[in-house]
């Protein structure tokens, strides 16, 4: 076998057990020998993706792009990537260029219905996700998105029905371990929900909905844990810029607020204390992310990954 | 085959002779705000030294926030001479400004923490 096709093979193989950090010197490999291919850029693309290296990842998609105009995976794969990075807009474009080229892709439907969720827009991604199930209705990654839609709206029966039916199409798959987690934990059950999350991450180590769930499981324990847990996603779903910005405009206020509070003739100790409780917003913000990771970390300690990984 | 001719993933930052100088990014920021405006140039340093795939980006963003500083104290010295501000008003816009710069620099600091991690990674430690 050529090195090409081999070190392809091998790539393929891993990212199927889920192994996207070991693909990447494979598909390394394939795209010395062949750079020009858009399928191992494509690969790399999704391995990067799924470790959170978006810059690369959607360098690869667009190369993807570039090199094979009319195939409808990497439009797919740069709208994903263009999801996680916030750009909803332009990941829905992608998606419904997609769409365009291959109607009849149950997948294309279902990123656009998760798309759709992640912007507010239920109906569309209700509509979106029907369209999905008709077009293959045992799809677990759609049964999954209806339980996390379900989710969002409290609807705790539909997230563990489709937890459920999940598990019967495919017992142990992890997407149906996370949903009845996430039934388990909205029900005070934490300890449960932090068990079927392990078991999870057994299954697939790069689950992050699996990841998720153990951070809140574990975090929503303690009240100081909680409290850590839920500005530290406050700050991830204002997505990168407009953290950058709530954070410098608090700033801002603090500064005002001292310069007022010497306009107004108030006594020096009202600016101390505002610097005081400036300080620990700041050391706060800046130490959640570590605090978060460090125990989500230590509780990761205890996945034991199923040996085929 | 040596690693120069293997292919290069964008994210990837570079070999760099000063890399060993990189500071931890979080590190450089906070240090970098109690000296403004010039402690902002320890920023583009530190992007010079980690070598990540937007160092341009972060020291251009650092010099305009630099920039955005001193255009800030001759803009409104020029009000304030002027009669146009009275009071305070300057400091309250004064304030505005450094915080466009922040934003910038955040930014900055952002992508130069990603470049930080993923070396950190790449290398095995994290």
């Amino acid at each position: 076998m050529p090195p090409y096709e081999r070190a392809l093979r091998h790539a393929e193989a891993l990212l199927r057990a889920g192994n996207s950090r070991g693909a990447i010197e494979p598909l390394r490999d394939a795209l010395t020998a062949a750079p020009d291919q858009a399928y191992p850029h494509l690969l790399l693309a999704s391995a990067l993706r799924m470790q959170r290296r978006l810059i690369g990842a959607r360098y690869e998609a667009e190369r993807a792009i570039e090199l094979a105009p009319t195939w409808s995976p990497a439009h797919l794969e740069l709208a994903q990537v263009l999801m996680l990075q916030q750009h909803r807009k332009a990941a829905l474009a992608s998606t419904d260029h997609a769409i365009e080229l291959a109607p009849g892709d149950a997948v294309a439907h279902l990123i656009r219905a998760r798309i759709m969720r992640l912007d507010g827009r239920r109906a569309e991604a209700q509509a979106s996700l029907a369209t999905a199930l008709e077009l293959d209705p045992a799809s677990p990654e759609a049964i999954a998105e209806r339980g996390y839609a379900a989710l969002e709206q409290g609807q705790i029966a539909i997230v563990e029905a489709a937890g459920r039916e999940i598990l019967s199409l495919r017992p142990g798959r992890s997407d149906g371990l996370v949903l009845i987690g996430h039934a388990q934990l909205a029900r005070g059950h934490g300890e449960e929900a932090l068990r079927l999350a392990l078991d999870a991450l057994a299954q697939s180590p790069n689950n992050l909905e699996a990841l998720y769930l153990l951070a809140l499981a574990k975090m929503k324990k303690n009240p100081i844990g909680g409290l850590w847990w839920r500005w530290n996603r406050l700050l991830v779903k204002l997505g990168q810029a407009r953290a950058i910005f709530f954070v410098v405009g608090v700033w801002v206020a603090y500064r005002w607020t001292v310069i007022a509070s010497a306009d107004f003739g108030l006594s020096s100790t009202v600016p101390a204390v505002l610097s005081l409780v400036y300080l620990v917003f700041v050391i706060y913000t800046l130490s959640a992310d570590t605090i978060v990771r460090r125990m989500v970390t230590k509780e990761l300690a205890r996945v034991r990954i199923k040996p085929s990984f | 085959m040596s690693d120069a001719l293997r292919y290069r993933i964008i994210d990837e930052p570079r070999p760099s002779p000063l890399q060993r100088f990189a500071l931890p990014p979080l590190l450089v920021f906070l240090a970098a705000n109690f000296f403004l405006p010039w402690g902002w140039l320890l920023i583009a340093a530190n992007a010079v030294m980690l070598n990540g795939p937007r160092r341009n980006r972060e020291i251009g963003f650092t010099a305009i926030a630099i920039g955005i500083y001193f255009a800030a104290i001759a803009v409104l010295d020029r009000l304030l001479l002027a009669g146009v501000l009275a009071g305070n008003h300057a400091s309250y816009l004064f304030i505005v400004a450094v915080g466009a710069g922040l934003v910038l620099v955040a930014t900055a600091y952002v992508t130069q923490d990603e470049t930080a991690q993923l070396r950190r990674y790449l290398n095995g430690q994290d």
